[in-house]
């Protein structure tokens, strides 16, 4: 079991996340992005993961961020997987099933709302804007066994495969 | 023009022919006593092409080595890609030369000496005003080691030697294709020639790459292109963006149509999905998300009937994992897309999507048969391909010979690359030799191509026949495989 309990549902199989100490993911959103701006630094330094998101060192994002940062819908957990991947979780899931399965689901959201739904599929984000909660989200749809899959979004640091 | 020059060697007359000519002037002193860096006047001929960029590519520290060339103008040899060029020059070596021999040629033929070296040896120089300095030193050694009063005497050749290094002794060299077994044991390939014979790919039948991007306008897989997407950045197109040509690689191992680097499957149609980019260092970004729909888009609006992943790693995530299933399921209309997939290097256990079942997933082996692991043959003492439960097959996956980006931030400066290696290599191999098979029998579902392609491996390592954890069920044999498909 991991320190903070975090983990996610994959194949049936409860896997549990180690917390990367070291890094976190700061999403564009109002606060993190004037905090970064006022620390050209911050992006300088940290790893461009897209045009919108930079990898930063924990140290950096607390002397940029502060409190005010940590508090905001910007910054979200990253986990470090047994082989060393880094895995951002992101305040998005994804949940695939039957229609009726979906609509049981969608009917008993709670602190969340529906940002695309298919036949088959229903994209949900927290309103929290937290990764966290999307990953409690995703785990307790996962553990009431309506749907096929209900997994938080992930980015994943992979070693290039280039030996 | 060509023209023999002859001199003796071992007792024995040899003969070099020289084609194509270019000008050089010596190396000057200026009128402050600095040495001009030599000028060369090259006149190309179509013989002599490659010498002549391989001269003008030369640092000046190695032309300063061509004062002794002749002033005016001198013939080269027209040599192949890896071969060695000889430069006559206005000089000539002579062994075991008494003072006696020295007298006569100065007397017939001008010669003055030079330089002593070590152990009798003499370099004497032709006159500079000489109608054609090289000629008349071949000319001169051959009299000299007539006359049976020298050790030996031969002209004085410039040698250009193309440096080793990777890229330069094998650039064509596609051994994972058809292995002469140098390096190597001959046969331990995927039978590309003998499966040619039945098919080079029916161009319906498409492979999707999914990776770090395609370059979709490189001249040998441009043609192949049915269908691309950017999952990343959303771009138009599936390009690569600066440095990652792994993509690129993996595509030109599959259906490459150049004439001297050529695909396993060179007639099948590609799908370029871009799923990953470089995270400005050693590390990869993938979005899991955008992966599944990814892989969704491929057997789907792709139409792809083969996937072909060259990646892999971190834990498993069921978005991705229902992608893999749908598309083994429902892709081509329900008889299933065949999904592939590089088994990792880390010489651990198989890595995850590789894990997934009813895949085919695929370990590196080498020119020797070999499973690759840091202490195989091929003497690559950093990787090694991974082992363990769902290792299906192993391809060759050492010194892949395939196509490369453009440019300096490619593997290799070319638009090909001698060089790429992993179990990244080794999947579009089996990717490619699925697409074979279903070049011949469409009509199969996914798990009946998996079951052709396990079934006719070659048996390769040192225990039984059969499924082990370190081979899986042996090397691809991509001929074997079209030929138990089209008896099925």
């Amino acid at each position: 079991m991991s320190p903070d309990g975090a983990y996610y549902w994959a194949g049936g199989r409860r896997i549990p996340l180690e917390p990367a100490g070291d890094v976190v993911v700061d999403l564009e959103s109002d606060a993190a992005v004037k905090a970064a701006s006022t620390t050209p630094s911050l992006r300088a330094e940290g790893k461009a993961l897209s045009t919108s998101m930079v990898m930063v060192s924990r140290a950096a994002a607390d002397r940029a961020l502060g409190e005010a940062a940590a508090s905001a819908a910007g910054v979200h957990p990253v986990y470090r997987a047994e082989d060393g991947t880094l895995i951002a979780v992101l305040p998005e899931v994804r949940v695939e099933g039957d229609a009726r399965s979906l609509e049981q689901i969608r009917q008993s959201l709670g602190a969340a709302h529906v940002t695309e739904r298919t036949d088959e599929r229903l994209v949900l984000a927290p309103d929290s804007g937290r990764g966290e909660d999307a990953l409690a989200l995703a785990n307790r749809i996962a553990e009431t066994g309506t749907a096929d899959v209900a997994q938080a979004r992930f980015i994943r640091v992979l070693a290039r495969p280039e030996p | 023009m060509a023209q023999q020059l002859e001199y003796y060697s071992g007792n024995r007359k040899q003969r070099v022919t020289v084609q194509g000519l270019f000008s050089s002037r010596q190396s000057s002193r200026s009128r402050t006593g600095e040495v001009q860096p030599m000028a060369f006047r090259v006149r190309p001929q179509s013989e002599g092409r490659q010498v002549l960029r391989l001269l003008a590519a030369q640092p000046s520290s190695v032309l300063s080595r061509f004062a002794v060339v002749s002033e005016t103008t001198t013939m080269i040899q027209p040599v192949q890609p890896g071969d060695t060029t000889v430069i006559p020059t206005d000089t000539i070596a002579v062994l075991g030369a008494k003072t006696a021999e020295l007298t006569w040629a100065r007397r017939e033929y001008g010669l003055t000496v030079v330089q002593e070296g070590s152990n009798g040896k003499v370099l004497l120089a032709v006159p500079g005003d000489a109608d054609s300095p090289p000629l008349v030193g071949a000319e001169a050694a051959r009299r000299l080691v007539e006359r049976g009063s020298v050790e030996g005497a031969h002209p004085n050749f410039l040698r250009l030697v193309q440096r080793p290094g990777p890229g330069t002794t094998a650039e064509t060299d596609q051994w994972g294709l058809d292995n002469d077994g140098t390096p190597g044991v001959a046969g331990a390939d995927v039978a590309a020639e003998a499966a040619w014979t039945i098919s080079t790919g029916d161009p319906a039948v498409k492979v999707a790459v999914l990776d770090e991007g395609v370059d979709t306008t490189h001249r040998y897989l441009q043609a192949a292109v049915s269908a691309e997407r950017d999952f990343v950045d959303g771009n138009p197109t599936a390009q690569p963006d600066g440095d990652d040509a792994h993509g690129t690689a993996c595509a030109g191992i599959i259906c490459s149509r150049g004439s001297t680097v050529r695909g396993l499957a060179p007639g099948v149609g590609l799908v370029a999905a871009r799923i990953a980019k470089s995270d400005g260092g050693d590390g990869w970004i993938f979005d899991d998300f955008n992966t599944a729909d990814a892989i969704d888009w491929c057997w789907r609006e792709g139409a792809a009937d083969v996937l072909s992943n060259s990646w892999g790693g971190g834990p498993p995530v069921d978005v991705m994992t229902a992608a893999f299933r749908r598309a083994r399921t429902r892709g081509r209309g329900g008889k299933g897309a065949v999904v592939v997939i590089a088994a990792g290097n880390q010489q651990g256990p198989v890595s995850y999507p590789g894990t997934l079942p009813e895949t085919l997933t695929v370990g590196a082996s080498n020119q020797w048969d070999q499973r690759k692991t840091t202490s195989s043959k091929d003497g690559e003492s950093w990787w090694g391909s991974n082992v363990g439960e769902g290792l299906d097959v192993m391809a060759p996956g050492v010194s892949i010979v395939t196509t490369d980006i453009s440019g300096r931030r490619g593997y290799s400066p070319r638009q090909t690359t001698p060089s790429f290696n992993g179990t990244s290599s080794a999947t579009p191999f089996a990717a490619a030799a699925a697409a074979l098979v279903l070049s011949v029998r469409p009509d199969l579902t996914e798990a009946e191509v998996r079951e052709v392609i396990v079934s006719t491996t070659d048996h390769i390592g040192t225990g039984k026949p059969g499924w082990s954890k370190f081979v899986g069920h042996g090397r691809l044999n991509a001929f074997a495989a079209m030929r138990a498909a089209r008896r099925r």
